[in-house]
């Protein structure tokens, strides 16, 4: 192919942010625990920071840029510096733990407080692996997505099923909105402040 | 168009020509496309970063055909020599890639810098294929920001796919 050589390999580029409570699963989407003996447990106990991963969407490469908050959900002046440059927000629950999906309301509040007006959100029920276990019904995801007008999906991160999907939804979605936008193109560098504004909190993260 | 063949890294390969894949061949993952063919012999002790050719086992046990230049399921072995890496200096010039959270260790590469974090295939998760650190000093102690992060790829550690 005789491309001209751009400056950045992508067009666009997206930071997305997964939020909800402790333990439904947050960091399994970014981090899947295979039962794998080349995963170095070192990692796993590390943890991950943040991936970048690049997808094709029509025609077009989109650099997703995916940070966890895992930990950090007590201290809210961190949370709120992540919000800030993320242009795509998911709000995790665990469909085996109700309370989780009930705090929903109060993550969506919390993060359209912080977030800026243009970030696009999407709901997401964890763990549809567990069916013995569920307590959260796909309908009852739904519902409470359609009445906070944001999309909605399940997935297991365990399986991997629907994980890849969900990002793959969200990076179209926002690309959707901002068709006629230029401010995710990738000359922009929003995406430089981005990582600016949430990694000084994740490198103050201590626990 | 034939297929793409994946091969270690030598130092008669033009970087600027190749994709970087993870070495698993069952994943293959592209991590990066260099831009250039400049590399940097950096040794790093007390961190073993992931072998993509066992160097005493170039097996010629059962293997598949397509496995032979790539890693098969099973541990690769760790090596403390000075390896050749490949600096990135922005991390969006990666295609796929996963970056932990702060390493714990106090480990530092040859010129006193401290390794902050590893990296990993963004997919299959194996690695660490290498690490990041904050190179210059002036941003002092004070602020780390992860924008300032430089990223060395060991370049043992991946297949190199030859484009031209």
């Amino acid at each position: 192919m005789a491309t001209r050589t751009p400056s950045r390999s992508y067009d666009s580029i997206l930071k997305l942010l997964l939020v909800g409570d402790s333990g439904v699963g947050k960091s399994c989407l970014l981090l899947r625990f295979v039962e794998d003996k080349f995963n170095p447990s070192f990692i796993t106990t590390i943890g991950i920071d943040f991936k970048i991963r690049t997808i094709e969407i029509d025609g077009k490469r989109i650099k997703l840029q995916v940070w966890d908050t895992a930990g950090q959900e007590r201290f809210r002046t961190i949370t709120t510096a992540y919000y800030r440059g993320a242009t795509g927000i998911i709000l995790v629950y665990d469909v085996t733990d109700a309370r989780t999906f009930e705090n929903v309301r109060n993550w969506f509040e919390t993060v359209n407080q912080h977030a800026n007006d243009d970030t696009q959100l999407i709901l997401v029920g964890n763990k549809n692996d567990e069916v013995d276990l569920r307590a959260v019904t796909s309908e009852q995801g739904s519902d409470l997505a359609k009445e906070l007008g944001i999309p909605f999906l399940e997935a297991s991160a365990k399986t991997n099923d629907n994980v890849n999907k969900l990002f793959f939804e969200l990076a179209s979605i926002i690309l959707e909105k901002n068709k006629n936008n230029e401010a995710l193109t990738g000359n922009n560098n929003s995406g430089g402040v981005n990582v600016n504004a949430a990694s000084t909190k994740s490198s103050s993260n201590c626990c | 168009m034939a297929k793409a063949t994946n091969v270690p890294y030598n130092n008669t390969i033009d970087l600027s020509k190749t994709l970087i894949r993870c070495p698993f061949a069952k994943c293959n993952t592209r991590l990066i496309k260099p831009k250039s063919n400049e590399t940097f012999n950096v040794s790093v002790n007390g961190l073993d970063f992931l072998q993509a050719v066992k160097p005493s086992n170039i097996s010629t046990k059962e293997s598949s055909s397509d496995h032979v230049s790539s890693l098969e399921d099973e541990q690769s072995e760790p090596s403390n020599n000075p390896g050749s890496f490949i600096k990135v200096s922005d991390v969006w010039d990666f295609d796929n890639i996963g970056v932990s959270k702060e390493f714990p260790d106090d480990i530092t590469i040859s010129n006193g810098v401290n390794v902050e974090r590893l990296i990993i295939c963004s997919d299959c998760e194996r690695g660490p294929l290498g690490f990041a650190c904050f190179e210059s000093s002036e941003t002092g102690a004070a602020v780390k920001d992860v924008k300032d992060l430089q990223y060395y790829l060991c370049l043992s550690s991946v297949m190199v796919e030859c484009t031209d």
